[in-house]
């Protein structure tokens, strides 16, 4: 009896050993393939709206492309055009019979017309592409840009351009393209009278604030379809030079916008 | 369990593995490496199902064939998962495996338990080594997300066969020698080993009836 006894331990616990062993070993098993087609499936629907958003993004900047296709040409069109129909008509005045004083008048006109289209041209010229980008880098494009808006509008730029940084001609027209367009935002919907923009490096990363102190709006509660061309524009832009964006605005707060974007490293290793 | 059912489900088991060693001759040249693999390691348990029970009717002592079965197994089982684990684990890792699990067998059959004696130290060992590389599959194929179909892939179908042969059989081969005096229990446990072991042979046959999409 003692020694059937002393089986009886071994045994139970053997038989509820493996019971237990197994049963972990299913659950394990279940766990791990339930898991893992979930996990795909998680992925697939993020490469998929991944996809989605790169396709919206592209057909924002087409729509943005025309947007700006048509301003020029109503620029074209309603300044130039009435301008220089203007000069036409005063030089269809002059003949040689006129009096001096009469031909001195006209001369005058025609001269201020065409003065008014030059600069005119010049305007349009410059909002379709800065001379300074090119030439003098971004940091004099963006002083000549908040110089020109601070002129013609009640607005006054704050700008800090840190020396250091160094951006390609792709990064520099996207960034300058950026500032145009958050802008252009802030005269026409937010009523500022500052604008803080900064460019600087912090670590080995670019940041750029640009901070209006408008009327603010609730961008957290905008849907992706009450988004304005500007902002997707915006975002279409700092996506395609690798940038992460966030903006920032709630009413009466103003608009805060950061931008950053980690630098390459331009450091020269040591030659012989 | 009844003598008689469990002689039968021993015998199943010991058959069972012709099932994987029929799909070896069929789709061999079809498979890729890792099946070749599994293919090899069919047929040494073939082998070992067919030492194991001629000896058991000559009435001899068939244990010295398991300890060196339970060495070939090993093998096969680490050089299979480590064309599945790497990076997960360097190269170095399997070869120390291998190599460590070799010296621990040798010591096992002839130091500690002898030839002739159950391997109740070096089986459980692999038992849990196994177990362990399998669930690194799960937790590499978890983390790399790469394998979409994954009822295609051969080793899926092996580290299932492993975590539930391995972890039904673990008690049986720790506690096996612990029982041995009593026949009715030895018959029960080796009973329901055999019904595991079916399981492992069944998932051998899913591995190699697979197509792997890679």
């Amino acid at each position: 009896m003692g020694e059937t006894n002393a089986l009886d331990l071994p045994v139970y616990l053997i038989f509820f050993g493996i019971m237990g062993m197994l049963l972990l070993a299913i659950a394990v098993i279940v766990f791990f393939l339930v898991y893992q087609k979930r996990l795909f499936a998680q992925r697939e629907s993020i490469r998929l709206m991944e996809a989605a958003h790169q396709k919206n993004l592209l057909q924002y900047s087409f729509e943005a492309q025309e947007a700006e296709r048509k301003r020029i040409a109503s620029d074209l069109h309603d300044d130039m055009g009435s301008i220089l129909s203007a000069a036409r008509i005063y030089l269809r005045q002059l003949n040689p019979d006129k009096k001096t004083s009469e031909y001195q008048e006209i001369k005058e006109e025609t001269t201020e017309l065409l003065d008014s289209a030059i600069t005119r041209l010049r305007v349009i010229a410059h909002n379709l592409f800065p001379p300074n980008l090119d030439r003098f880098g971004l940091k004099e494009a963006c002083v000549d840009f908040c110089g020109r808006i601070e002129k013609v509008n009640n607005i006054k730029f704050s700008l800090y351009f840190d020396d250091a940084l160094h951006f390609d001609k792709k990064e520099e027209l996207a960034l300058y393209r950026i500032l145009q367009e958050l802008t252009n935002n802030t005269l026409k919907h937010a009523q500022a009278s500052t604008i803080d923009l900064v460019f600087h490096k912090v670590g080995g990363n670019f940041k750029m604030l640009y901070r209006d102190n408008g009327v603010g709006f609730s961008y957290d509660l905008l849907k992706i379809e009450e988004k304005g061309l500007g902002l997707k524009t915006i975002e279409s832009r700092a996506n395609a030079i690798g940038a992460q964006l966030s903006i920032m605005s709630e009413p009466d707060k103003g608009m805060t916008v950061k931008l950053s974007k980690p630098l390459p490293d331009y450091s020269v290793t040591s030659t012989s | 369990m009844d003598r008689f059912l469990a002689e039968r489900l021993t015998d199943f088991s010991m058959y069972s593995v012709i099932v994987p060693t029929i799909i070896v001759f069929i789709k061999f040249r079809f498979g890729n490496d890792t099946q070749k693999w599994i293919s090899v390691l069919v047929l040494i348990t073939l082998l070992g199902e067919v030492l194991l029970n001629v000896l058991v009717r000559y009435h001899d002592n068939n244990l010295p064939v398991l300890h060196f079965f339970t060495v070939c197994q090993f093998v096969l089982f680490v050089l299979i998962f480590e064309k599945a684990l790497i990076p997960l684990f360097p190269p170095v890792f399997f070869k120390s495996l291998i190599i460590g699990f070799l010296i621990f067998a040798f010591f096992d059959a002839f130091l500690f338990n002898g030839l002739k004696n159950f391997n109740s130290n070096s089986r459980p060992l692999s038992s849990f080594i196994l177990i362990f590389l399998a669930l690194s599959f799960f937790y590499k194929t978890l983390k790399e997300l790469k394998i979409k179909y994954l009822e295609k892939e051969p080793v899926l179908w092996l580290s299932i066969g492993v975590i539930l042969y391995f972890s039904g059989s673990l008690f049986i081969f720790i506690f096996t020698n612990y029982v041995r005096n009593s026949n009715e229990v030895l018959l029960t446990l080796w009973g329901i080993h055999a019904i595991f072991n079916i399981v492992l042979n069944l998932s051998y046959s899913a591995a190699l009836w697979v197509k792997p999409t890679h």
